[in-house]
């Protein structure tokens, strides 16, 4: 039998190129959504309701940073893999491979938690409908399994799932802002009531970044898609873009419609705020809609996470900065399934450790770190290949203000997390060190030099 | 010219060995922490018990209208008081924090130093032969 | 049993039902191509619109 193999007849193998703006933004916006139904109110709980709004805008800035930056640089270096190739062209292996972990490690572990919210939704569930104590780990390992099945499958259908019920939920957020009567203060909504001054003072707020990034954690995730995309030049940009706008949108009404009707000490520590909301308008049908769009926003979000992170890991693999097996294509559906197939036990692994709290800041802290490579990454970008020496397909404008703006804000999240996870922030740190050692000592051997630089660019200045 | 940095192969056990180690490590990470916390829940759980007094609306200070949305929530002023009372603290460690900016300052210096290094040799790979 | 308990079951072997189609799938695919071929995607794909264009080479 192994001597009649197929082989590839001298054509390489290839991801299928069927992806448009549309799924861009269901990538983008499915893994983030999740946030605005649970986990931005710990910044009012860190902070009080008005903190929780300045971190809403400020960490938006933030992220609108990003967006910004990745759009020019994915616009010109598309591949899957995303900021990792674009770590590995302009700074260097070690950089990549640690932009390459922080994205495996922060979708993965995304994944996990998100699980692990569908299943404490089925047991929640269950329970109003008379059914106490239901087993939540079936749910966790099935929500994992379709979805790695799923993306094992084909990226159109993952992604266009993703799309749908991405939409959905959001739309159930709008529905929500009009149920609460916006325009009448002290019908439904008690702003004046419920709105406190600053608890903890503007420290408070700085403690309050942390989470804030929860509002939009996982849109830079759309450049992973750059090899599956048509025109990736053109539809990443706007896909982002456009993401980035629907997301500031919905946590606007999030903030907005919360705290209008919830104490902040209350809202700080909900699990389901969205779903409490509805609650308390007592219209049932309302509730029944928050409680399958949180379910629908946490599946969308797994779904991307399991996406973005098999890209990152499969691209790790291809250059060798990780085992090779994982860097095989399915000749078939042209996913690739090894990568997905791995991350299943490891996201599985990680919602059953029962450390929800370590893995949501791991998952944050990896972000961020990218993020403030980002800045590096851009300034470089503009200095070796200065603009009109290479194309690039969309150019942002006040460079360097951006690449400046982020470093700051950055900054003050590390400082953030510092205030609420110092002991977790040392032990990650621990982890991406000792990462890099042992890839410089150990693993970079196996890497072939040249072959990494794979665009078709001049010589960068200054090298 | 230099010839070009041809790689050995990596072994299936190898492959294994570094997946499991990358695994092993995170997981490492993950579990620290929970040294520190132990500590600190006796600490909180000790303050808990000390603020347990009988609590009203009026003490917790909240007005009607927060009160009516307790009540909603399905929250009594003793249930209402632990969410109330509990405050996070965030004192500064000024050792802690200098540590911090040391360790994350370092990182990326000694990422960015050795990388500039790698890059180099890859652009001259690339470029020159 | 209840009508949750047949859930859970029908939840654990849904899940056991996709890994294991995975896994099998996986082993027939290396068995049946070449691991040369599975291997041999190229970053950035053969995309054109995508790449950078030398400006010596290309427009302006």
């Amino acid at each position: 039998m192994a001597s009649e193999k197929i082989t590839s007849g001298g054509k390489p193998i290839a991801m299928l190129k069927v992806l448009n703006p549309f799924h861009i933004w269901a990538l983008g916006v499915g893994i983030v959504l999740v946030g605005e139904f649970m986990g931005w109110n710990f910044t009012v709980g860190k902070g009080g309701a008005y903190a929780s709004l300045i971190a809403c805008w400020v960490i938006g800035l933030l992220y609108t940073c990003v967006a910004m930056i990745d759009s020019e640089v994915t616009s010109t270096v598309a591949a899957a893999g995303g900021q990792y190739t674009q770590a590995k062209h302009l700074i260097g292996p070690l950089m990549a491979f640690n932009v390459g972990l922080y994205l495996v490690m922060a979708y993965t572990m995304l994944c996990a938690a998100d699980a692990l919210v569908v299943g404490d939704l089925m047991k929640s569930g269950a329970e109003v409908m008379g059914y106490a104590n239901l087993d939540t780990k079936p749910f966790v390992v099935l929500t994992v399994a379709f979805l790695a099945w799923l993306n094992y499958r084909g990226v159109f259908a993952t992604l266009t799932l993703n799309l749908v019920i991405t939409f959905l939920a959001f739309l159930s957020l709008i529905v929500l802002f009009f149920a609460v009567d916006p325009l009448h203060q002290g019908v439904v909504l008690q702003h004046q009531a419920l709105l406190t001054d600053l608890p903890y003072g503007w420290i408070g707020v700085i403690a309050s970044l942390q989470f804030g990034m929860w509002y939009y954690l996982g849109i830079e995730g759309t450049c992973q898609a750059a090899e599956e995309v048509r025109s990736a030049g053109r539809s990443i940009p706007l896909g982002t873009m456009g993401g980035m706008m629907t997301l500031l949108v919905a946590a606007t009404i999030t903030w907005f419609v919360a705290t209008g009707l919830m104490p902040w000490q209350y809202l700080g520590q909900a699990v389901t705020p969205m779903y409490d909301a509805a609650t308390l308008l007592g219209s049932s049908q309302l509730q029944l809609m928050l409680f399958v769009a949180t379910a629908f926003a946490a599946i969308a979000s797994a779904n991307g996470c399991i996406n973005d992170a098999s890209r990152a890991w499969f691209s790790l693999a291809r250059d060798r900065y990780m085992p090779v097996f994982f860097g095989a294509i399915h000749p078939k559906y042209r996913t690739p399934y090894r990568s997905v197939l791995f991350l299943v036990p490891i996201a599985v692994s990680f919602a059953f450790t029962g450390l929800l709290d370590q893995v949501i800041t791991f998952s944050i802290l990896s972000g961020l770190l990218g993020y403030t490579f980002m800045t590096f990454n851009m300034i470089k970008f503009r200095k070796m290949w200065p603009l009109g020496s290479i194309h690039r397909g969309y150019i942002h404008p006040f460079h360097p203000i951006p690449a400046i703006t982020l470093l700051t804000l950055c900054c003050a999240t590390y400082f953030a997390t510092f205030l609420g996870y110092g002991a977790s922030l040392l032990s990650i740190m621990a982890f991406y060190i000792l990462a890099s050692i042992w890839f410089v000592v150990r693993r970079y051997k196996y890497v072939k030099r040249a072959d990494q630089f794979t665009m078709p660019w001049p010589r960068p200045k200054g090298y | 010219m230099k010839k070009n940095y041809s790689p050995p192969k990596q072994g299936m056990l190898g492959q294994i060995f570094d997946t499991v180690l990358v695994l092993v490590l995170v997981y490492a990470s993950l579990m620290f922490p929970l040294l520190f916390k132990a500590a600190e829940k006796a600490e909180n759980a000790a303050a808990v018990a000390a603020a347990a007094v009988k609590s009203t609306w009026e003490s917790l200070g909240q007005n009607a209208i927060q009160q009516a949305q307790w009540i909603k929530l399905g929250y009594d002023p003793e249930k209402a008081a632990t969410l109330i009372n509990s405050r996070f603290d965030y004192t500064i460690d000024p050792m802690m924090l200098i540590v911090t900016i040391v360790v994350v300052a370092g990182y990326f210096m000694f990422m960015l130093k050795v990388s500039d290094k790698q890059y180099r040799e890859v652009i001259a790979e690339k470029f020159d032969n | 049993m209840g009508f949750w308990d047949i859930i859970v079951y029908v939840a654990w072997s849904l899940s056991a039902v996709m890994l294991v189609w995975m896994v099998v799938d996986s082993f027939m695919i290396s068995s049946q191509y070449d691991e040369e071929y599975l291997m041999s995607s190229r970053e950035g794909g053969e995309d054109d619109v995508v790449h950078g264009v030398h400006l010596e080479e290309g427009n302006q």
